[in-house]
């Protein structure tokens, strides 16, 4: 009986997984991340690993500080060279792009190419990031780097995340720091990490990648929905509405504070747009300030214009998760370059 | 509460755990169900239990009239305050005053006790509505009940009347009222747009019928009334059916609330398949095929495009896939319904069988909607004098009852035209005699007649679901002047393909061996594949966000 029930259940993992083979491959994109002596995720150094999908098959490598480079990037800076540090999530990490792809290496490429400058990308993205892991990361590894410019990949994902991670919250307008660690998950993963077989399955398997995507989808929504119902005592009919209005107030908040810490080590502060895709041809921004009062803040640079001179071609994966394709990263790279120079931010 | 959300989900689980915990003492099952059918309702919109309670009311007080020609003071008192709980709770409290916020992890309920309970008389007018009409009954009602008017009759036509009343105020108010304004503007009268605009409480059709009819039988004589009125109040409300049904009558469902359950592991089985059948046909087929026919006729709705498409076999695809839709979210909510019902040791009615192998219109709603149609066989078609009046009559009662069956669909004049167009399909066949001759066809003629009898179906969906007469047209000239392929239609074929190869193929068994659960006898290791293959696509290949069912707009 025992030996029939376990029989069974093997007969359905590997039917589950043929089913899914067949009918619905999906996006295999295995995270490596571990706790920073800071209280954070960070990316697990040295490691070295695929992101598969029906469009792409991607390496991605990480050096001994857990930075997505082919190099190693010592805390010193030459004189010659000019730093931009990268904070942002898997946007900005790259993920579901080669690393000669990512739009950091492009912009790398095109300040050296077009407009002679020698600029190093320190790039500090990590998966599921937010402002407030951003300006944690600035705080205790970016500014180690002497950044002479910070550059924060901002994405709509980084509403929910910030009052998720409960790492700052809002009293009287005034930023404060509420809970010293966020670390979701990372327990469970060193431990599931140990298990043997279990970085194949998260390499290989169908089934698991489908399984870890809902059960991290809830679970973030969930604790999204629980910070905040924690933020508002109002009434219910409002509470969304006063929700989504805390969210932005915090954000903007942390931005202010990120572009003030970079100021305050003499590096400029530039923002990147991250647009929401619609359509192939339809972009938006889902910024808490419209662009053209936004740049009263901050500087912004938004690719929507050039999205659009590539109409209708795919600028965002369309069967993974949906980050940039290479033609995405590129046009994201020179735009950044070319707004970086007219602004004068490197000088 | 959607059957494919996980709240529902969370629901059941909890009412089934203390349904189970309750074995074998029906009448706690009872006031169990009671309270879950309520909840189940209420969480749309709290207002519109008003209106099922009013339904229950009427229908208790009539059905004993009918019954036994009088009321005893315990059971006018027991309905009224019925009732005028539900007015107090439902209508005239303010459920919106009451919110809720975690502090910490722990829950806080917030009430603004001044919005609670508002002192206006606008938000007591229903409560005080009821308490007059209740003490003027109270007054007015033993005079009334010893007159000569108070007859069997009498009392049933009351039942009607009401309940059609509530019917033709919420469903149909709008519509008469939008058309009087249309025809008195067309002869020159400016009455502007003075309509109220009323709320379709969701699954009004269904109840409203399933209450009248419940009177209509205990006055045939077909079953007793019911002196219970929790039993009578769970029957029409009881929640798997209650928004889309089937619409169940007295005589099957209300004895199976009179006596104890009991819960068989074959009955289990059964229902287990059935909830996954369902969810599949729903969430897998229906919500998946949903956007070809939205992204064709879409732009047709509310007349947003005027011009003829240029892809007629695109339009052509998106008839069907909204054949298949349609079907599949139906006879999907039917059989989750079914299911649950089944779990809980209740048998629910047949809705469904196997529809699109009909081979003319009478075999086609032998099988369609089955517990709409019979009622409009029982309760309008045959009190019209069916076919026992001659030919002539047989015709005319035919179209008015498929007119009024469109009609009860919704408040439309698509709605009517595709009633008219059934019952004119009924007709023809009567009168070329082709329901002999297709009923009695053996293969390959059968085939011919299930095409032919899909194709009429498929013109009448397209009256259905197009929004206006000019979409109608257009769709037809473009099928007729461009028959022509293009990228888009092979896209939608493959999504229709994809997505409803494996319903096709089930269907063909379940034709073939003629039942409707041809896995009962198949070898486990088979039944072991489809249901791995039916668990999988439901969690695969649902879309993320749960989409309502089209029949409770119904």
């Amino acid at each position: 009986m025992y030996t029939k029930f376990i029989v069974g259940v093997v007969y359905c993992l590997i039917g589950a997984e043929v089913f899914l083979r067949l009918f619905a491959p999906q996006p295999m994109i295995p995270r490596h991340v571990c706790a920073t002596y800071y209280g954070i995720r960070g990316n697990a150094p040295n490691k070295t690993y695929w992101h598969i999908g029906e469009e792409y098959k991607i390496k991605l490598y990480t050096n001994s500080k857990g930075i997505r480079s082919d190099r190693e990037i010592p805390y010193e800076k030459s004189q010659e060279i000019k730093r931009i540090v990268l904070l942002g999530d898997s946007f900005g990490m790259g993920y579901e792009v080669d690393y000669k792809d990512m739009f950091s290496t492009r912009l790398e490429y095109y300040l050296k190419d077009q407009y002679g400058i020698n600029a190093e990308v320190v790039n500090l993205s990590t998966s599921g990031h937010g402002n407030a892991e951003e300006l944690l990361v600035l705080q205790n590894e970016g500014l180690k780097y002497h950044p002479d410019l910070v550059l924060l990949a901002w994405h709509t994902t980084d509403y929910d995340d910030n009052v998720r991670s409960g790492l700052y919250g809002l009293n009287d307008n005034l930023l404060y720091r509420k809970n010293k660690t966020y670390l979701p998950a990372v327990e469970i993963r060193e431990k599931l990490n140990k298990i043997p077989g279990y970085a194949f399955l998260e390499q290989y398997s169908n089934l698991y990648s489908f399984f870890r995507e809902i059960a991290g989808s809830k679970t973030k929504e969930w604790l999204t929905n629980i910070k905040r119902k924690q933020q508002i005592n109002i009434k219910l009919n409002d509470t969304e509405k006063q929700a989504d209005i805390y969210a932005k107030e915090l954000t903007l908040s942390l931005l202010k504070e990120i572009k003030k810490t970079s100021e305050e080590n003499l590096a400029q502060f530039l923002l990147l747009d991250i647009p929401v895709r619609k359509d192939r041809d339809v972009f938006y921004s889902n910024f808490p300030l419209p662009l053209d009062q936004a740049k009263l803040i901050f500087n912004i640079y938004s690719p929507i214009d050039g999205f659009l001179q590539y109409k209708g071609e795919k600028i965002y994966w369309e069967k993974g998760h949906g980050h940039f394709t290479p033609l995405g990263c590129d046009i994201v790279g020179k735009g950044l370059a070319k707004y970086i120079i007219e602004n004068q931010l490197l000088k | 509460m959607l059957f494919n959300s996980v709240a529902f989900f969370l629901f059941f689980v909890i009412i089934y755990s203390i349904y189970i915990l309750l074995y074998k003492k029906y009448h706690w099952q009872n006031i169990l169900l009671f309270v879950a059918s309520y909840i189940f309702y209420g969480w749309w919109d709290v207002r519109f239990l008003y209106l099922i309670i009013l339904a229950t009311v009427i229908d208790y007080l009539t059905s004993l009239l009918v019954d036994r020609g009088r009321l005893t003071p315990r059971q006018y008192i027991k309905a009224f305050a019925f009732l005028l709980a539900a007015a107090f709770f439902c209508v005239t409290v303010q459920w919106d005053a009451v919110s809720w916020y975690l502090n910490g992890l722990k829950p806080v309920i917030d009430i603004d006790w001044n919005a609670l309970l508002p002192l206006s008389i606008k938000s007591w007018w229903v409560f005080n509505l009821t308490l007059i009409v209740s003490i003027v009954l109270s007054i007015v009602g033993p005079p009334i009940l010893r007159s000569k008017w108070a007859t069997r009759r009498f009392h049933m036509f009351v039942c009607v009347f009401l309940n059609l009343a509530i019917l033709g105020v919420f469903k149909y108010f709008n519509f008469f009222a939008d058309n009087l304004i249309t025809v008195f503007n067309h002869f020159g009268f400016e009455i502007g747009q003075w309509t109220y605009r009323i709320v379709l409480p969701v699954g009004i059709s269904f109840f409203t019928f399933q209450a009248l009819s419940h009177t209509v039988d205990v006055y045939r004589g077909q079953i007793k009334a019911s002196d219970s009125l929790l039993e009578l109040a769970v029957y029409i409300s009881y929640f798997p059916q209650l928004v889309a049904g089937p619409i169940e009558r007295g005589a099957h469902l209300l004895p199976q609330f009179q006596r104890p359950r009991i819960i068989q592991w074959d009955e289990c089985r059964e229902g287990l398949w059935l909830i996954f059948w369902g969810l599949y046909k729903k969430v897998v087929v229906a919500d998946n095929i949903a956007p070809v026919v939205n992204s064709v006729f879409g732009p047709y709705d509310s007349m947003q495009l005027t011009t003829v498409p240029e892809d007629g076999v695109r339009c052509l695809l998106a008839i069907y896939a909204f054949a298949i839709q349609i079907y599949c979210d139906f006879s999907g909510y039917t059989d989750i319904a079914r299911g649950v019902a089944k779990l809980m040791g209740i048998d629910i009615m047949l809705n469904f069988n196997l529809p699109y192998v009909a081979v003319n219109p009478s075999d086609f709603w032998r099988r369609w909607h089955i517990s709409l149609s019979s009622w409009l066989r029982d309760y309008l078609y045959i009190p019209l004098g069916g076919s026992r009046r001659g030919t002539w009559c047989t015709y005319r009662n035919l179209i008015l009852t498929m007119v009024l069956g469109g009609l009860w669909h919704g408040a439309a004049w698509t709605f009517v035209l595709w009633g008219a167009f059934h019952g004119l399909i009924l007709v023809l066949y009567r009168v070329f005699g082709l329901n002999e001759i297709t009923e009695k066809a053996r293969f390959p003629m059968n085939i011919i007649y299930m095409v032919i009898m899909f194709h009429l179906v498929c013109f009448g969906w397209l009256l259905f679901r197009a929004q206006n007469m000019t979409t109608v047209s257009l769709f037809l000239k473009s099928i007729w002047t461009s028959f022509s392929w293009s990228t888009e239609a092979a896209e939608c074929l493959r999504i229709i393909v994809f997505y409803g190869w494996f319903l096709m193929l089930f269907q063909l068994a379940q034709a073939k061996y003629k039942s409707l659960n041809p896995l009962t006898n198949s070898p486990w290791f088979l039944r072991l594949n489809i249901w791995l293959f039916v668990v999988m696509s439901i969690l695969v290949l649902s879309p993320r966000k749960a989409q309502e069912f089209i029949y409770f707009a119904f």
